[in-house]
This record gives C-alpha cells, structure tokens and sequence, in this order.
C-alpha cells in the first residue's frame, strides 16, 4: 500500500523529470510543459492514487460526424490516452488516467501516454480520424515477458483462458458479458461490449459516440471504443495497460471496465433505437439535421 | 436554491453525466456547501436514486475547470468561480474483493 504523501511525492518527481516547465496550479494540480517532439501543456491533477492528465485545445468545435470519427480513431492511442468530451460542451479533449505506481514504472507509464497525447493532437487537427489511426499504438509491442493467465488467476477476478494470450474475465456488473483480455502488438487490451447491432442507423452510431466519449471524462481509464466485423458493429469501453502491466493495475482497469458497464449499458441500449438517438443528440445540439435544438435548461432564480 | 444569510451567490452550470440534461443556476449561495448544492440539483434534475439492482446511488459533483471531483463539505464560494461547469455522476465502486 502507498501512502498519499509517496504517491505524491512519486507523482512530482516524475512530473519534475518529464516536464520541461512545471507550476503549480492549486493543491495536488500543475499545470506542465512537456516535450516530445512539439512543445505540449498539459494540465496534470492527483486524485485518488490516479496521476490525471489533460490537454484542451483552445478551439474544437466538433460534429456529430467528427465525433463519430474521433470514437473509431479512440482506441489507437498509446498509453491509454483517450478522447473525451465534457458534458457541457462539444470540444473533444485528451486525456489520461494513470495509476500512481513505483517511480519508474510511473515515469514509463508517463511517457506512453506523451506519445498518445502527441498522436491525439494530430488526430484532433485532422479532419478524417481514420486516416491517421494507427501508428502510435503498435510501437510498445516488444517486451512481454509476464504470463498473462498467471497474472489474472492471482487476482481476485474470475477468469477463464479463451486461448494463447486470451482470457475473459467476469466483470462485477450484473448481466455484464465477460471482459475480453488479450494480448496485442501494443500491449494488454483489456474491453467489453455494451452494445452490438446490425447496421446501426447513422444517428444512433452518432448518439452513441457523443455518450460515450463523454461518458469517457467522467471514468478512470476506460476508453470508448467501437469497430465493425462481420457486418455488425460493437460499441463498448476498453483499457489498453503496457505489455507487462502491474497486477494493480489489471485490477484497476479491470474494475473501471465494471464501473463503465454499470454507468452505460442500458442507457447505450436505448440509443440503438433511433428516436432516442435523435433525441440525445438533439438534446446536445448535435442534431444530424443541422437543427438548433438547446439542451434541456431550466434557469433558476 | 435555499437563501443563505450571506447574499452572495454565483452562477454555475450544472449537466448530468450523459450531458443530455444541463441546468443553469443563477443564484448558487456561496456559503452553502457542494454537498447541499448536489443534493438540491438531484431532485430538480430528476436523477436516479437507485442503480439498476436497486441499490442507492450516491452523486459527486466534478469540476470541469479543474477536472476534480470536489468534496461535498467544499463550500462553494473556496471551490467554485463563476460559470463553473459542473457533472454530477454517481459514485459507483467495482472490484473490491470481487467475484
């Protein structure tokens, strides 16, 4: 167990070596400058034993389409940095959560999320996501040396082996299907699937990318995602660890992909029909017929 | 929102997680607290008490300007400024000697 003042201390000094400007912002916030390739301000916050970070560009505006877009591109990133949007707004932003580990670890875990942070740029800045997935993930394939089912059977989540470096594992979310744990070329990818349909109609996979990278900013880790196979197309939320991850950290990603199930299953259910679809996205001004609908407000006096 | 004796007060956005249901607050008391703040808004926003097992739910209130979750003994006028976004999302907790 880390006490928090080692956690903060780790978090600091990790911060201090990787940053090229470092200010503090209030308490357990900092606002840093870091490097890797282009020059990047990161807004970098500690809470709960989790090192957050957060880049804002100062003008994104996006579309339902883009959205759309941007959730296919989500899962590409390294280091586990995602796209998410604020529940209040329509500018996609990125961001990482990562456990506070030893300083080492720590620091690694840190600079793969750089890496995804610089590819997330170039992502924002493009106007087709797809075009430029890809390229940053695959880098952190080398380096597996753990036994991936020995690290899952001494945790206290039920798995069983689905086959060479493939595992499912039961969530703790009722009616939850298992999370899907495999080993890729970019490291662990650990997902479940909230929803699957035939052809969904363009405004609910478009109500569905607004959820769901929103519902990204509010959760630790987990990643929306979707991608499309045989005809069908998944939706759900994945946590992408390093190749040889800490079991505290499997158990980290592993609960947040519980907690992601339990806050968005039904509610992603129901945007499979596309009345309710159109109503989200009505509801978040991001109507596909270029309506002006607001949000539901009430003002208060 | 209940009157304070103080007459200061701030306004502040409130959304849900889903960001489909966005209240403004005009006058938010910056003596209350965060806690007495979630806890008014849960019922004008109309959010569920229980999770789909029924058990009850829990709400915190998230800063967006500061990407924190604040405490819901922080009182609004030390934590808060004009215009700060707020999402109020449950407390779920998983993986605590699971399954």
């Amino acid at each position: 167990m880390r006490f928090a003042s080692e956690t903060a201390a780790n978090a600091v000094r990790v911060l201090n070596k990787c940053s090229a400007e470092l200010r503090p912002e209030g308490p357990w916030r900092w606002s840093c400058v870091v490097q890797n390739g282009a020059r990047l301000a990161v807004a970098a916050s500690l809470e709960d034993g989790f090192l957050q970070l957060a880049f804002r560009p100062e003008t994104t505006r996006a579309t339902a389409w883009g959205l759309e877009r941007a959730l296919k591109a989500n899962n590409t990133l390294a280091g586990g940095v995602k796209l998410a949007l604020d529940s209040g707004s329509r500018g996609l932003h990125l961001r990482a959560e990562i456990a506070v580990l030893e300083e080492q670890q720590l620091m690694d875990r840190f600079e793969r999320a750089l890496d995804g942070f610089h590819h997330g740029i170039g992502l924002l800045k493009s106007s087709d996501c797809e075009a430029r997935a890809g390229h940053a993930a695959a880098q952190y394939a080398a380096g597996f040396s753990a036994n991936l089912g020995e690290l899952l059977r001494e945790s206290p989540w039920g798995c069983a082996e689905r086959g060479p470096n493939e595992f499912s594992v039961e969530l703790d979310a009722k009616s939850a299907p298992p999370a899907r744990i495999r080993m890729t070329e970019s490291g662990l990818d650990m997902s479940v699937e909230l929803v699957r349909a035939n052809q969904a109609a363009e405004p609910c996979r478009q109500a569905l990318a607004v959820f769901l990278l929103t519902v990204s900013s509010a959760l630790r880790m987990a990643r929306a995602w979707t991608a499309t196979a045989d005809g069908q197309e998944s939706f759900g939320f994945q946590v992408s660890l390093p190749a040889a991850p800490d079991p505290e950290e499997v158990n980290h990603g592993l609960a947040a992909l519980s907690v992601a199930w339990r806050m968005c299953a039904r509610e992603a259910s129901v945007l499979l029909h596309e009345a309710a679809a159109r109503c989200y996205l009505a509801a978040r001004d991001l109507s596909t017929t270029n309506t002006t609908n607001k949000p539901q407000s009430e003002e208060e006096n | 929102m209940g009157k304070a004796e103080t007459t200061l007060e701030i306004p502040l956005e409130i959304s849900d997680v889903s960001g489909q249901k966005v209240f403004s607050v005009a006058n938010a008391p910056t003596g209350n607290t965060v806690g007495e703040l979630v806890h008014e808004m849960l019922g004008k926003m109309n959010l569920p008490r229980n999770d789909a097992s029924g058990a009850p739910l829990t709400y915190q209130a998230r800063l967006e300007r500061e990407g924190r979750h604040l405490h819901a003994s922080e009182r609004i006028g030390d934590a808060l400024e004009r215009g700060d976004k707020l999402t109020l999302q449950p407390n779920i907790d998983a993986g605590q000697g699971c399954c």
